[in-house]
């Protein structure tokens, strides 16, 4: 008769202004783009469910951050609890791409994760659907960056013309699903720790 | 006509009116809609061209503000530059040439995604950059104030609002006439008049204005009166103003309050809606006779930044039964309780945007709040002493000169710095000990508390070398009493009354010993 939690998969999406990270979301979940998004101000969210196997489902949380730097302090106490960070880049800003480290170490700093080295991120370059000529940030530089941190899966989408975002996100909910198994599973692990102590004090207390 | 039949005229269509906001039922049920709307029109009219600015703040604060776009800009614009005297730096807008403000990258980013409701791409392009114009106009005439995500939206409901056709829908092309005589006798009035509070420009000279400059100088006197607290470097001082809100909500449901446990979450949920006035929600024109206008509305006519605040409360209070409903229905489907609480908050919001109804009722409350002040006495204080809701929109009436509001506007980036510094070195870990924490958040809050404590140390410390210099030390001692006491004045010099410093001082230079009366002393001079 347990109540069970729903499974909840917590994706953060983390990256400069403008790089597309409220567009990603959208396509994801909505599979919609439009012209029309505004600049997001604080933190939104949406929800999706998503197959793990053929009989359970979990649900996505996606939360959809600022990008502009003083909104950081709002977002970090968003990221409590986050099975998987999504750092996004434009191609065609370099500085954007440049910036995709810091976000990744604030992240870490801030989350709180039980373990920095394998705590799941994904590297999304976005707008490709872009002319070639003002791209600026080159696949072969993205990746040596996804490899120098880690080998970070890296994907190169376009939320305008769908471009890899769904296999970006079957990642990300993979990524999320591994987490949130290991987070759990360290649960489970602490407490049965705590039980371990208490049935080796026993008899010690006895002997008193 | 002569005057004092118009004046005759006028002051029954005000008695008319007055009886129509009152809602008096005789009166109230004889007009139609648009006769109301008229009668609205022709007494605002009459107090823009008569400066009777009392009048037009009771029908700012009232149900439907000032109504229609018609002669609303003319309205803000008449209590705004009523509000602060630019004085001689009045005329000067154009910055083209100016060194470019370090925001201006994310100003260009926000406006790129801004007007998306607009249909035509020429009219939309349009607007835009008189957006970017004005923003970046701002920022380079004020540099210590910085650009944040939010500020184009309220910057963007001055601009429909002074610059949209109300009819066509199309921005105005330079100095467009309206078709309604009514407007272009007051519109004439602002056209040709100097600065009419007094202080004229260039007096000598007829200044023609333009819509867009008394766009400008409307966007200019609302960052600087109302807008200060949310320029500075961090969101610090925007934070602040949020906890206000669950404060408030405690007072009048405490149920609710504990069951959302607000009391241990910071109010992040409200930040959108704060920082832009609820202009981020509310796409101009989304509801009939424009929420957001009346709004401002509002604010512009109460001179008030508790307004958003207040409204957010009533939007809570409103609510309470669909919140607990949502919170406790969705208890599993959240990471943690904040998460849950700015979830539901957000779906709260979306589902209700719509609700025409439901705001005008937030609204309406809003008004009657201010006619029957709520007690923020306490609330002020959760503020820091320069914020514009302890100087220059508190919700009296006043008019600052430029000079002051520049002056608080220093002094509130140098105490948003200080606060920033504080969170820092707690951040980073220099000041884990408790104690020390209580010590630096004193200071950097300029408390009373960290120049009592100095004091204890001080004592503290004397009574120590006292026993040292019965060991007989007391020469080298004495040196260094002289040196830790001028590092203690550096330090306190700023925050610190005079005498007390004096007062340490001379405990470390006579540490023969009597120091009890004198403690005593400094306490006294404390209170």
């Amino acid at each position: 008769m347990s109540t069970r939690k729903k499974q909840i998969l917590k994706v953060i999406i983390l990256g400069d202004s403008g790089v597309g990270k409220t567009s990603l979301m959208h396509r994801y979940v909505n599979d919609k783009y439009s012209q029309q998004y505004k600049a997001t101000i604080g933190a939104d969210f949406l929800t999706k469910e998503v197959a793990i196997d053929n009989d359970t489902t979990a649900t996505m949380q996606v939360w959809d951050t600022a990008g502009q730097e003083r909104f950081q302090s709002l977002g970090v106490a968003f990221y409590r609890g986050a099975d998987c960070c999504v750092l996004v880049y434009d191609v065609t800003n370099p500085k954007s791409f440049e910036n995709i480290k810091s976000w990744r170490d604030e992240f870490l700093i801030h989350a709180n994760v039980s373990s920095p080295e394998t705590f799941p991120f994904v590297i999304l370059g976005n707008k490709v659907d872009t002319k070639d000529s003002k791209k600026s940030v080159t696949l072969k530089a993205a990746q040596e960056l996804s490899k120098s941190l880690g080998n970070i899966p890296l994907f190169q989408t376009s939320a305008k013309n769908s471009i890899n975002v769904d296999s970006a996100f079957e990642e990300i909910a993979r990524g999320a699903l591994e987490q949130n198994k290991a987070d759990a599973d360290a649960y489970e692990d602490d407490f049965n720790d705590a039980i371990n102590i208490q049935l080796d004090g026993e008899p010690s207390s006895c002997a008193c | 006509m002569p005057a004092k039949e118009d004046d005759n005229k006028w002051s029954s269509h005000y008695n008319l009116l007055k009886g129509i906001l009152n809602k008096n039922e005789s009166i109230y049920s004889f007009f139609n809609d648009d006769e109301k709307l008229t009668l609205r029109e022709n007494v605002i009219a009459h107090a823009l061209t008569k400066d009777n600015r009392n009048i037009l703040r009771e029908i700012g604060q009232s149900e439907g503000g000032f109504e229609s776009l018609k002669l609303r800009k003319d309205c803000w614009y008449e209590l705004l530059l009523n509000q602060l005297d630019l004085a001689r730096n009045f005329s000067n807008q154009n910055f083209e040439n100016a060194k470019p403000h370090p925001d201006e990258n994310q100003v260009h980013l926000d406006v790129l995604r801004s007007f998306g409701f607009v249909e035509d791409h020429k009219q939309k392009e349009k607007l835009r950059s008189l957006l970017e114009k004005i923003i970046v106009n701002i920022l380079r005439k004020y540099p210590t104030l910085r650009y944040y995500q939010g500020y184009h939206d309220i910057v963007a409901v001055f601009i429909i609002v002074f610059m949209v056709h109300p009819y066509q829908k199309s921005v105005c092309e330079a100095d467009e006439e309206y078709d309604i005589e009514l407007t272009r006798q007051v519109s004439e009035k602002f056209k040709y008049s100097t600065h009419r509070s007094g202080i004229s420009i260039a007096s000598s000279v007829i200044d023609p204005i333009t819509n867009e400059t008394m766009l400008f100088r409307s966007v200019e006197i609302f960052t600087l009166i109302y807008l200060r607290d949310f320029m500075m470097d961090s969101l610090t001082f925007p934070i602040l103003q949020t906890k206000i809100i669950p404060a408030i909500v405690k007072r009048y449901d405490k149920q609710l309050y504990m069951t959302l446990k607000l009391d241990k979450m910071q109010p992040f949920f409200a930040i959108p809606s704060l920082l832009t006035l609820f202009s981020h929600q509310f796409k101009p024109t989304e509801l009939s006779n424009g929420f957001i206008y009346q709004v401002f509305d509002l604010i512009i006519s109460s001179q008030s930044m508790f307004i958003s605040i207040i409204m957010y409360m009533h939007l809570i209070l409103m609510s309470k039964d669909s919140l607990l409903q949502e919170y406790a229905l969705n208890a599993g489907n959240f990471e943690n309780d904040i998460d849950l609480l700015h979830g539901v908050m957000q779906q709260q919001m979306i589902k209700n945007i719509t609700n025409e109804k439901f705001w005008s009722i937030v609204l309406i409350r809003t008004q009657s709040s201010i006619k029957k002040p709520l007690k923020l006495k306490n609330a002020r204080k959760m503020v820091d002493e320069y914020s514009v809701l302890r100087t220059t929109a508190s919700g009296s009436n006043h008019r600052y000169n430029i000079k002051y509001v520049q002056n608080v506007l220093a002094k509130e980036i140098k105490a948003s710095k200080k606060l920033d510094s504080y969170s820092k070195h707690k951040t980073k870990g220099c000041l884990k000990s408790p104690l020390l924490n209580i010590a630096w958040q004193s200071y950097s809050k300029n408390n009373i508390l960290f120049k009592v404590s100095i004091l204890i140390i001080a004592v503290s410390f004397i009574y120590k070398t006292q026993d040292l210099t019965q060991i007989g030390d007391s020469l080298s001692l004495q040196h260094n009493f002289h040196s830790i006491s001028k590092e203690f004045s550096s330090l306190m010099t700023n925050n610190i009354n005079y005498s007390l410093l004096k007062k340490v001082y001379n405990f470390f230079t006579f540490s023969s010993i009597d120091f009890a009366p004198e403690l005593t002393d400094v306490t006294l001079d404390l209170k």
